[in-house]
């Protein structure tokens, strides 16, 4: 019988090793990470729009407060990427001041925040007597752990200029994209980032 | 005197030939009360679970615990769990009024966790070389379905649900006794889901393991 229970216990052993449930998370790239949403204004016709123009830094929001306008070297190529795209795609790069037809801002949303969390019967697993108290008990604080979060994104939007005036004097956003994810940042990974951004908005080609 | 020695010789001869025919016929195989199974299990998912994972599964296993009523036919519980996992390429999906886009590699991993009452009956003698057997169970599904975009949760729902079970195989004996063996088999897991709308997620697999007495 014991023999029995030997090889069981090699064989629960064996397939509880290899039976664990994979992971998504641990199977993902930095690029796999990452999402990219577009939405638009299905009532706008894009091909009315021919200029354009795009902010010339960045706003940062750190848990949703107005932390500055920023401009580091990804910002800056994110900006420039982006006005490349907008000319392929037909639009009119023009100053800030010759009344372009559209607007783009870019905001980069970070949160960035420690929290605590509770584990209780935690110092149970820790026998008192270890340290020559037995029959004691731990006391642990009500909190007990932390935790930090750190997350990334960077926001565009493309607001209607022409029609401002028609619109109730209100600047419309018609184009609004977001990216999230790992290395967002990477300066390897602008132009891919943009790229996907207008591959998935086709009807932004004039 | 010489009368009563040849009763008392023929009377033990006697009881030595009906002892020696009685064990002739007993089985050479008696059965436990109970035996318990452990086995590896390879799932292939069929209907609207292979919408969400086409991939096979080769993470699951089985541990079951029989009754045995006679030399045919066991009653007990058995537990399953099979994982079923698949990273799609990046893609680009419609959410909401279809104005929204999303580009996203999306990961689906599914555990099916059916607790089972089953069971069993084995053809042939207990103490033939290869015993096959056909089983059926029904019970509960543990379910979990988590999916994923990109590295964000797009859901995470655990529920439980029906499953009905049918399965075919057979037992091989290894050990001079046959109280010890190897199972082969194959089966279908029938599980309805209704959720998300998925309509179930059945699928069949193959399994093979170990059995011992208890």
């Amino acid at each position: 019988m014991n023999r029995y229970w030997g090889f069981l216990i090699l064989v629960s052993g064996a397939l509880l090793w290899q039976s664990c449930r994979k992971e998504p998370l641990n199977h993902l790239s930095n690029d796999e990470s990452r999402i990219y949403i577009t939405q638009f204004d299905s009532t706008v016709s894009f091909n009315s729009y021919k200029t354009f123009s795009v902010s010339d830094s960045v706003l940062l929001l750190v848990n949703g407060q107005d932390v500055g306008m920023v401009l580091d070297s990804a910002d800056s190529l994110f900006i420039q990427t982006f006005k490349t795209a907008m000319q392929q795609v037909g639009y009119t790069l023009v100053a800030r001041t010759d009344s372009p037809n559209l607007a783009v801002n870019l905001t980069h949303l970070n949160s960035n925040y420690v929290a605590v969390t509770y584990f209780n019967d935690y110092g149970n697993y820790w026998n008192p007597y270890y340290w020559g108290y037995g029959g004691y008990s731990y006391g642990f604080p009500y909190y007990y752990s932390a935790y930090q979060v750190n997350e990334d994104a960077l926001a565009f939007d493309m607001f209607d200029l022409k029609n401002a005036t028609a619109n109730g004097k209100q600047l419309k956003d018609i184009w609004s994209a977001l990216i999230k994810g790992e290395d967002i940042f990477n300066p390897a990974n602008v132009s891919a980032e943009v790229g996907i951004l207008f591959s998935q908005s086709p009807y932004l080609k004039q | 005197m010489k009368w009563t020695k040849i009763y008392i010789l023929l009377l033990t001869v006697a009881a030595i030939g009906a002892q020696r025919a009685a064990a002739q016929d007993l089985p050479y195989y008696t059965p436990d009360p109970a035996t318990f199974q452990i086995r590896y299990g390879v799932g292939f998912p069929l209907g609207d679970l292979k919408q969400q994972v086409s991939n096979n599964s080769f993470n699951g296993w089985d541990a079951s615990l029989m009754f045995h009523l006679d030399h045919h036919f066991s009653l007990g519980l058995s537990v399953e769990y099979q994982d079923f996992y698949q990273k799609y390429p990046r893609g680009v999906y419609q959410y909401g009024d279809k104005n929204t886009n999303i580009s996203a590699v999306v990961s689906n991993s599914i555990q099916n966790i059916p607790i089972l009452f089953k069971g069993t009956y084995q053809f042939l003698s207990p103490d033939a070389a290869i015993r096959p057997y056909i089983g059926a169970g029904i019970g509960i599904n543990a379910v979990s379905y988590r999916q994923y975009l990109g590295e964000f949760t797009n859901f995470d729902q655990s529920t439980g649900k029906l499953a009905l079970n049918g399965e075919a195989g057979v037992n091989i004996p290894v050990s001079r006794n046959h109280r010890f063996g190897v199972n082969l088999a194959a089966e279908y897991h029938y599980l309805p889901y209704n959720e998300l709308g998925i309509n179930d997620m059945s699928f069949w697999g193959v399994k093979g393991g170990i059995y011992m007495p208890l």
